[in-house]
């Protein structure tokens, strides 16, 4: 016999598991994110729901969720599970995605893209084919999802011979086998460089992991390789405690019950969102976001957002974003509605089902070869970073929005938005290879101010909101370095009516091991992606600084009295010897020795509102606390006070704030005179290397990747 | 209901949110089952009028029946409404320096401890815990030592005491002393208490407690090793000040002897040996572990123990005979600690949670988390509450009778009850009010099932392999709703359900918890090689039993009678979490002790998860010992009787027209009394059986039979019968 690889005709497929053609490319996934027509059948079994059926089996559907999230959480290895960056989804028989229990809302949008690419292109196919048992795994960004450090397993779900539903279980994984340790790697030009990416492939049947598979993988991601396994698991796991629980249910109730309960949350997910966007103002709405690094280098990036709004549908067009380059810092249109959906899902929509339905009424304008819709080839492992200019864009875009209407409790300035983390790798104390990151900065950053409060401090990991960051002592129980601190990082909210929660500060030192490899990924070390809203200020400034040679183990062991405590004292004092290098956040792979010190920060959050209007005992509350500095106290929010007693001097608070908004207004100019000045203003051409064209950020010469 | 022989008379009190509950049983084998309404202001009151109403129902006054007792047992929620009213002591915390914003950062998401899906989902409206020990309030030692338990930095003394002074000045009252890997290596802690006790003696300033993390917690993990130490020291006085109050009352009344404590641990010890953080939550527990108890005497070793309130519903579950998983995340108030608490589980349902429509999502029918409280209440109660709740659906529907609900002591008004879901939930749908309260117990009976499947899932079971023991005030009235949702054969409602957490307490032993992280890799990564190591394991071992004999004896005990169990926080190499198994061994001596160790690990690990999360070939790591000393479970009997040839009729009280879901309309209904119930007897649903606190709820296809014990059992009948 010989070999034969002739397409034959497959099963044909019923209605409600078809999904429309789209031409697959990394530009167009994004239109998958659109619920599949309603056919006959399927509108039947919604409308065969019973009065009540919808409430109480959704809540149902919630705590199956709940479940299976608990079993993934508990049973994963990578920090990321702890962090929050995971999804347990359950979709439609043709890949809508009906509810899910999100770490992180982002695989809201990747996690139906693959399940409906499967079942357009392998249900039919006969050397594939969708059976009860199969076990699917992917972790590539051109079939929908984010970057490849993202993996999930996703299983169909059978009962009586018939397709009812699919489950998946995804979560970040620092290691694919990349160029450099930690999955994203820095240095990436091309995707080539980025490590092991899997299209869509069936890694099991009759519900066993293929051994063969499992190992492949395991051999791609060999610098933690315990990792790769055990996390493969546990994703399995994951999907198919969610596949036997729905299984469960369609015993209990009926496959076409199951099939229109799942059809019903899409449905009415889509009419509950566009019902609430229905009653905001209709207009268009701008907002402009900057990062600074392209990872290998610092750079000025800019993602520009207009919102136009009308009656119950928005526009997103990102034109004026800064062209695709060839470092990782690339996205496609897909991966940034999935960054849009941060926002939506935890802020106006919070309420509403974790569905691609909710995400129906967007429309999504990214232009080719700009860095939001790069080309196919390009290297997107550092997406998620580069993306804070979609987290923030949209967040300002669309608090604007939302801020005339009911639901102005549902706005804030933005997050943190830096994704601040130490990568490390090698031999730890224990003899066992390791990659991994550090959770302590990743999740404390600080959160956006609100309306009506503060920002949280240290609230979570802007990616995941609820992001969990590990203690001291699990890290160096496991990994072969000492932190010197952990602490909040005064003044790093940004001031407003309302600040901006507070980011933190660490610094870790190796030990017990000669050498560590380790990079870190951050940015708003130039210019804070992380902007105020409605005049507050942005959060301040990030960099990075490392001592290398340091004499710490000395002057630990000897009880010294001046050892650094905070990231200033580092940088200002100088009492250690060493070599001092102030960098920017994100650093290359190096090696460390023992007592190296690295310093990582974490951003605050977006200030809210005029300073002057800060009610200044909050401001000496701050100053008390140590939140503020005394030069922030009076400098910016302009309050008076006896330097001793802390007790506030009402009188000459009001003169200053009065004196400070008459300076304001010798500053004012008619509208058409700032124009003139403004435009004549550019960064420094350095920074514009990567820009595109002044002011309009088109490309200049095209992008070569190898 | 219980007789203990040779006992004198025994009180178990538990003071819950809403009701103060008194369970009183004497020698001669009578019991009597007392509610009375908690006093928040000062608990001590609700406590007596408990044991007023109870010495009265036996023509007793409250000195006669304290001079027979023998035993009070007491879970209290005295620790909650000191953390609800933020009226602990100003404490300061000490911390290695560098990382004194511990509290503040809180793991970062801190914001999700203790609140629901709805409310961590609603990111614009978060809020952190707001620390115990304010800014300022804070001090940072200039100390390290690594997770070798070596020292690094030696501590700087002089530096210490600078800013000890500082503190006290500004008005510290208390220490908590928890500092990086204090639990390897306390020289430090020690010494910081040396310190302060030598600066600030008793008589200086007054005794002020000094609590360290090593002594308290000595585990891994600096963030709940410190939020457990701060809660005792919060609490520690307002504790022990409320039950000095206890004594002093129950001293006037000729009591002299001492009250047990209930911990959370499933245990109970004496006052002084009582931490106030393992008082929290005593009450569900104690509850837990008198379903475990009466599980095994009538035979069931799986059971699912489900209590239904006022305001919430709560979930524990037991398998052969034993309450084995602790919370895996326990949080008090919002504060997330390190204490093994057992499992039970509580969601927002219960008589009093409100039903709304969610407009967000189609003018969907939601029940809960909100609740009316005690106040206002249900509608029906009168109080001023507008907002229908699942005890003014059940009104409405006539499960409970607005005349006989709580012994005639709170009349209910059903018209109250019918404006409210009609206003809110009825009209707003356009269906009838019948339909709409129907709608709401279908919601809430089906929340508490799924809450119900979720909690036995997770731990690798399956409901249907239980039966399900309902108690507190509701739980009677809805057991069959949820119960059956889950496919469980045997629902049982014994006669004391009303009080059922303070019966619970009466089967409780004395037992001491001891707990100590230590890191012991069980199988080598990549070899699977058994440890040799077994000197580590069984110093670890030795170093507990001891603490817990030394304990024993000092309470009185003898040792030699303890049951003695270890149990084993392990994970594969890797992992973030470990899980907790009951270790076959309490001591290793060969490689086969090794791999039985293992062989238990895998097999409920492999049950819990999933076989294919099995993966020694990362190794496998002991982290934390888990080791409980406790005395043999006090004796009791359960009220037992024959049949005696009556006929359930002469328990019929009445009859009057209820509404059946499977009928959709109002059906007439015979009425019991549970009081007038005797063994022997059988009802086929539809029925409804009322006693002084609770109304039993026997739906069509179900029935009822009466235990010798005076349990009502509920079973579904094999053939589905047609309503009445």
């Amino acid at each position: 016999m010989s070999l034969d690889q002739t397409s034959l005709d497959g099963p044909e497929i019923p209605e409600y598991m078809r999904v429309r053609p789209i031409e697959i490319s990394t530009a167009t996934m994004v239109q998958w994110l659109k619920p599949e027509p309603v056919g006959e059948a399927e509108r039947s079994w919604v409308e065969q729901l019973e009065p009540g059926d919808y409430e109480i089996y959704d809540e149902k559907l919630k705590n199956i969720l709940d479940e299976a999230r608990e079993i993934f959480v508990r049973s994963g290895v990578t920090n990321l599970l702890t962090a929050g960056d995971l999804i347990v989804a359950i979709y439609t028989a043709n890949g809508d995605l009906a509810n899910a229990s999100a770490g992180t809302y982002l695989h809201c949008v990747t996690g139906c893209l693959p399940v409906k690419y499967v079942m357009h292109k392998y249900y039919s196919d006969p050397t594939v084919r969708v059976e009860a048992g199969d076990i699917f795994y992917t972790n590539e960004a051109r079939y929908g999802g984010i970057h490849n450090p993202d993996q999930m397993a996703f299983m169909p779900v059978f009962h009586e011979g018939e397709l009812i539903a699919w489950t998946a279980a995804l979560a970040h994984q620092p290691e694919t086998g990349a160029i450099e340790p930690g999955g994203m790697p820095i240095l990436a030009r091309s995707r080539s460089d980025e490590g092991m990416k899997l299209t869509p492939i069936k890694i099991g049947q009759d519900y066993r992991i293929k051994r063969d598979l499992l190992d492949m993988m395991v051999n791609f991601i060999d610098r933690s390789p315990r990792m790769q396994e055990i996390d493969t698991r546990a994703r399995v796991t994951g999907a198919d405690r969610l596949r036997v629980r729905v299984q469960e249910l369609a015993v209990a109730k009926g496959n076409d019950f199951v099939r229109g309960l799942l059809r019903k949350l899409v449905l009415e997910a889509e009419e509950s969102a566009r019902r609430r966007i229905a009653r905001w103002n209709d207009g268009t709405y701008r907002a402009v976001a900057f990062a600074d690094t392209i990872g290998r280098e610092p750079a000025l990036v800019r993602g520009m957002l207009t919102a136009t709004k009308r009656h119950d549908s928005i526009h997103m067009d990102f034109s004026g974003t800064s062209p695709e380059n060839d470092s990782s810092y690339n996205a496609f249109p897909h991966i940034v509605a999935a960054h849009a959906a941060i926002f939506l899902f935890a802020y106006p929509f919070h309420d509403l089902p974790a569905s691609n339905g909710t995400l129906a009424p967007f429309e999504w304008d990214i232009p080719e070869g700009s860095v939001l819709n790069a080309a196919p080839n390009a290297a997107i492992s550092n997406s998620p970073p580069l993306c804070c200019i979609v987290m923030t864009s949209v967040t300002l875009a669309l608090s604007k929005m939302m801020f005339d209407s009911e639901d102005r409790d549902k706005i804030g300035a933005p997050n943190g938005n830096m994704g601040s983390e130490i990568i490390f790798s090698g031999t730890s104390q224990h003899e066992m290879p390791y990659a991994d990151l550090d959770g302590c900065t990743l999740n404390t950053e600080g959160q956006g101010a609100r309306p009506d409060m503060d920002g949280v401090n240290a609230y979570g990991f802007p990616w995941a909101h609820a992001g969990r960051a590990p203690d001291a002592e699990f890290y160096e129980d496991e990994y072969p370095f000492l932190r010197l601190f952990y602490h909040l990082r005064r003044d790093s909210g940004g001031f407003g009516k309302w600040q901006g929660g507070l980011g933190t500060e660490t610094a870790i030192a190796p030990r017990h091991v000669p050498t560590m490899f380790w990079s870190s990924i951050g940015k708003s070390t130039h210019i804070s992606v992380a902007s105020g809203l409605f005049g507050g200020y942005p959060s301040s400034a990030s960099p990075g600084i490392w001592v290398s040679g340091t004499d710490l183990w000395e002057k630990m062991n000897r009880g010294d009295q001046d050892l650094p405590e905070d990231a200033v004292s580092v940088a200002a004092d100088r009492a250690l010897q060493g070599e001092y290098l102030l960098e920017h956040l994100t650093r290359l792979t190096r090696i460390g020795y023992s007592g190296d010190l690295i310093v990582q920060l974490a951003a605050g959050g977006g200030g809210y509102g005029d300073v002057l209007e800060r009610d200044p005992d909050l401001v000496l509350n701050d100053l008390k606390n140590g939140q503020i500095s005394s030069w922030t106290a009076k400098e910016v929010y302009q309050i008076r006070y006896e330097e001793d007693s802390l007790i506030l001097d009402e009188t000459a608070t009001e003169e200053t704030r009065d004196s400070a908004r008459q300076t304001r207004l010798k500053r004012g100019k008619p509208w058409d005179e700032f124009i003139s000045e403004w435009s004549k203003l550019s960064p420094n051409p350095e920074a514009l290397k990567y820009f595109g064209t002044w002011p309009e950020g088109v490309a200049e010469t095209p992008v070569v990747r190898i | 209901m219980t007789t203990e022989p040779n006992l004198g008379t025994v009180i178990d009190i538990d003071i819950g949110g809403t009701f103060t509950d008194c369970y009183v049983r004497r020698a001669t084998g009578d019991s009597t089952a007392v509610k009375t309404p908690t006093t928040g202001f000062r608990l001590a009151v609700g406590f007596r009028q408990g044991l007023e109403e109870a010495a009265k129902r036996f023509g007793l006054t409250t000195s006669e029946l304290l001079l027979e007792t023998s035993t009070i047992r007491y879970s209290t929620t005295v620790a909650m409404n000191t953390l609800l009213q933020r009226s602990g002591p100003k404490l300061c915390l000490v911390t290695t320096a560098g990382f004194e914003d511990v509290l503040d950062i809180a793991r970062g998401a801190a914001w999700m401890d203790a609140a629901v899906v709805r409310e961590i989902r609603n990111v614009a409206r978060i809020s952190k815990p707001d620390p115990l020990v304010k800014a300022g309030m804070i001090l940072g030692a200039k100390e390290r030592i690594d997770s070798f338990g070596q020292i690094v930095r030696p501590l700087d003394e002089d530096q210490f005491l600078t800013e000890l002074h500082k503190v006290v000045d500004r008005g510290a009252r208390g220490f908590v002393i928890s500092l990086l890997f204090s639990y390897l290596n306390p020289s430090h802690e020690i010494r910081i208490r040396e310190l302060i006790e030598s600066e600030y003696p008793d008589e200086y300033l007054g005794a002020m407690p000094i609590m360290l993390s090593s002594e308290v917690v000595p585990k891994r993990l600096e963030y709940t090793r410190t939020n457990t130490c701060i809660l005792n020291a919060y609490l520690h006085q307002s504790m022990w000040e409320e039950l000095a109050g206890m004594a002093d009352e129950l001293r006037s009344y000729g009591y002299p002897k001492g009250i047990m404590l209930v911990h959370n641990s499933g245990g109970m010890a004496e006052v002084y040996r009582t931490s106030a953080a393992a008082t929290f939550n005593g009450g569900p527990v104690a509850g837990l572990i008198g379903g475990a108890a009466l599980g095994k005497r009538r035979g069931d070793g799986n059971v699912i123990v489900t209590d239904m309130g006022g305001t919430s519903f709560e979930v524990g579950v037991i398998s052969d005979g034993r309450a084995r998983a602790y919370q895996f995340r326990p949080v008090i108030d919002r504060y997330w600690v390190d204490q093994s608490m057992l499992e039970v589980k509580s969601i927002g349902a219960g008589g009093g949670s409100i039903a709304w429509l969610n407009e967000a999502v189609g003018n969907r029918i939601e029940v809960g988390p909100r609740s009316a409280g005690s106040l206002p209440g249900p509608a029906a109660l009168g109080l001023g509450g507008t907002e229908p709740t699942v005890t003014d659906a059940d009104v409405v529907l006539n499960y409970i009778s607005p005349e006989s609900y709580f012994s005639g002591k709170a009349m209910l008004d059903r018209e109250l009850a019918y404006e409210a879901i009609k206003s809110r939930i009825a009209d707003p749908l356009e269906i009838s009010v019948e339909e709409a309260a129907a709608r709401i117990k279908r919601t809430v009976d089906s929340n508490m099932a799924d809450v119900i499947a979720r909690e036995t899932f997770l731990r690798g079971f399956d409901p249907k392999d239980f039966v399900l023991l309902a108690y507190g005030g509701a739980g009677a009235t809805h057991c069959v709703g949820y119960g059956s949702r889950l496919g469980i054969q045997r629902m049982i409602v014994c006669p004391f359900s009303p009080v059922f957490c303070a019966w619970g307490s009466s089967t409780m032993p004395v037992a001491h918890i001891y707990e100590l992280s230590r890191r012991v890799e069980l199988l080598a990564a990549g070899t699977k090689a058994p440890t040799a190591e077994f000197e580590l394991f069984n110093s670890v071992v030795d170093e507990l039993e001891a603490q817990a004999r030394r304990d024993l004896r000092g309470e009185g005990y003898n040792p030699e009678l303890a049951n003695l169990r270890l149990e084993l926080d392990i994970k594969y190499g890797g992992q973030i979490h470990s899980h907790r198994i009951e270790s076959p061994l309490l001591r290793l001596h060969s490689t086969d002790d090794v791999m039985a160790i293992y062989s238990a690990f895998e097999g409920d690990y492999a049950a819990f998860f999933s076989p294919v999360n099995v993966f020694p070939e990362g190794g496998v790591e002991v982290h934390n010992f888990v080791f409980t000393a406790s005395m043999p479970e006090p004796e009791w009997e359960l009220q037992i009787s024959e049949p005696d040839g009556t006929t359930v009729d002469t328990a019929l009280t009445g009859e009057r027209s209820v509404y059946w879901t499977e009928a959709a309309d109002f059906l007439d209904t015979p009425i019991y009394g549970q009081s007038l119930l005797k063994p022997g007897y059988q009802i086929i649903g539809p029925a409804v059986i009322e006693a002084e606190y609770t109304t039993t709820v026997l739906d069509p296809g179900f029935e009822l039979t009466v235990d010798n014990n005076f349990n009502l059992i509920i079973q579904q009948l094999v053939k589905e019968p047609s309503c009445r």
